[in-house]
């Protein structure tokens, strides 16, 4: 099968505008699947706007796997320590604290 | 031949054993022209993907250790030697269509494409109800068992907690129980705070060899900030891990001079189980390379007591490892 048939026979076509990304998802004559991604050319100061809420978005804009609890950092909820952040501060990186807790 | 693919249980080390005798004939090292992961050319033989051209691809691997629909297991098992069907998934990811080069010859453009594709085979195959860990992972170069030299990874999605992640478990739910904390958020700490392993760092990651590497140049990307896993990086930090990815990677292979061969494994939270969304995002790297023309092997003090030897001291080999190459993410080109 080439390029030109499988756009034919292509079962499932799943365009991703969050993260511009799509996904094309094929069966192989064994019936094994196979994806093809492919990317819109974007800059990067472009997406950080796009995903500036986003932290436990994932590639589909649903929350995630099973991993909603993962996206939302659940388990760091208490890893912040003031060792961090001034190791953060220290190295002059502008960060903040912990990204679970936003302290 | 009858094959045999099924967990096997290993009562000892209180772990299963993936038997699967298919992978005996999988193919071994192919010249260039009927390389099976370049795209299929017309006229030429098909290969694994029907295309002309692709950026990345995914498919499902040929010869799986584990499979959506395993058959059912070739022996009887015991009370004390269980033996289970082997199911789960395995698939091969295609970084590039251009058989010559290396993930560290990519753009950080593509790299960070290649961390999107990433995520979403974690959440879909960690969606999966059987699926209790997903393992992204590449082994490179001939040094690691490599028996295709086109550039790509692979991903195993395991209906278990494989035992290294089950160990880290076990310590992060530990240290969570005393301290109220991650480990592995003290552990950045106190690498970032000493500084003398520390190989580079970038806005939220920091490489380092860590105070316990095993092997000489074994280097872990860690999320500075809490990340169980790559579905909690926003737009910004996937730009950032492709960017500090690609230093180590370029990095290694200004080293000595030719391209480092290494095992790179992704850790992160499992999807399933008694400890699910816990764990914290990395990237590890374990080249087997001791100095340019010397291997780390894993012999008998590694594999019969499961205590490695580092020869080396990790400080000494982030020092060799900052000055080889490119010195910050700033140096690396977009």
């Amino acid at each position: 099968m080439y390029l030109w048939e499988r756009r034919e026979l292509s079962a499932q076509k799943k365009a991703v505008s969050a993260s511009r990304m799509q996904k094309e998802r094929i069966t192989k004559d064994d019936g094994r699947y196979l994806i093809y991604y492919s990317f819109d050319d974007e800059d990067e100061a472009g997406e950080a706007g796009a995903d500036e809420t986003g932290a436990a978005q994932a590639p589909d804009g649903s929350a995630g796997a099973r991993g909603a609890a993962d996206a939302a950092g659940e388990a760091g909820s208490s890893c912040c320590s003031g060792k961090a952040k001034a190791a953060g501060e220290r190295k002059g990186q502008g960060r903040k604290g912990c990204g679970s807790c936003q302290n | 031949m009858r094959f045999m693919s099924e967990l096997r249980w290993h009562p000892l080390r209180q772990e299963w054993v993936i038997t699967a005798t298919h992978r005996m004939d999988r193919t071994y090292k192919p010249p260039k022209d009927f390389c099976p992961l370049c795209p299929t050319k017309p006229g030429a033989f098909p290969t694994e993907v029907p295309a002309e051209d692709y950026e990345i691809v995914v498919f499902q691997n040929k010869f799986p250790s584990l499979q959506p629909q395993p058959p059912e297991p070739d022996v009887e098992g015991t009370e004390l030697t269980p033996v289970e069907p082997a199911k789960g998934e395995c698939e091969v990811v295609l970084y590039s269509p251009r058989h010559d080069g290396t993930l560290a010859d990519e753009s950080v453009r593509h790299i960070r494409n290649l961390i999107r594709v990433w995520k979403d085979r974690y959440q879909e195959l960690g969606s999966r109800e059987e699926i209790q860990y997903v393992l992204i992972f590449e082994n490179k170069g001939e040094a690691v068992g490599v028996t295709l030299h086109h550039p790509h990874g692979q991903i195993y999605a395991f209906p278990f907690i494989p035992p290294v992640q089950q160990h880290e478990l076990n310590a992060l739910a530990a240290h969570r129980e005393k301290t109220g904390r991650c480990l592995i958020c003290d552990l950045v700490t106190q690498e970032i705070v000493d500084g003398r392993r520390i190989v580079a760092e970038s806005g939220h990651f920091a490489a380092a060899i860590p105070f316990y590497a095993r092997y000489p140049y074994e280097v872990h990307i860690f999320a500075k900030e809490h990340k169980p896993s790559l579905l909690a990086l926003d737009a910004q930090e996937e730009w950032d891990l492709a960017r500090i990815l690609k230093l180590v990677m370029v990095k290694y292979d200004h080293l000595f001079g030719f391209s480092l061969p290494y095992l790179m494994t992704l850790h992160q939270a499992p999807t399933g189980g008694e400890h699910e969304g816990l764990g914290h995002f990395r990237i590890e790297f374990y080249p087997p390379h001791r100095s340019a023309n010397k291997l780390k092997y894993l012999a008998g003090c590694e594999s019969g007591a499961g205590s490695f030897i580092n020869d080396s001291a990790p400080e000494a080999k982030a020092e060799e490892l900052r000055a080889a190459g490119p010195k910050t993410v700033e140096e690396i080109d977009d």
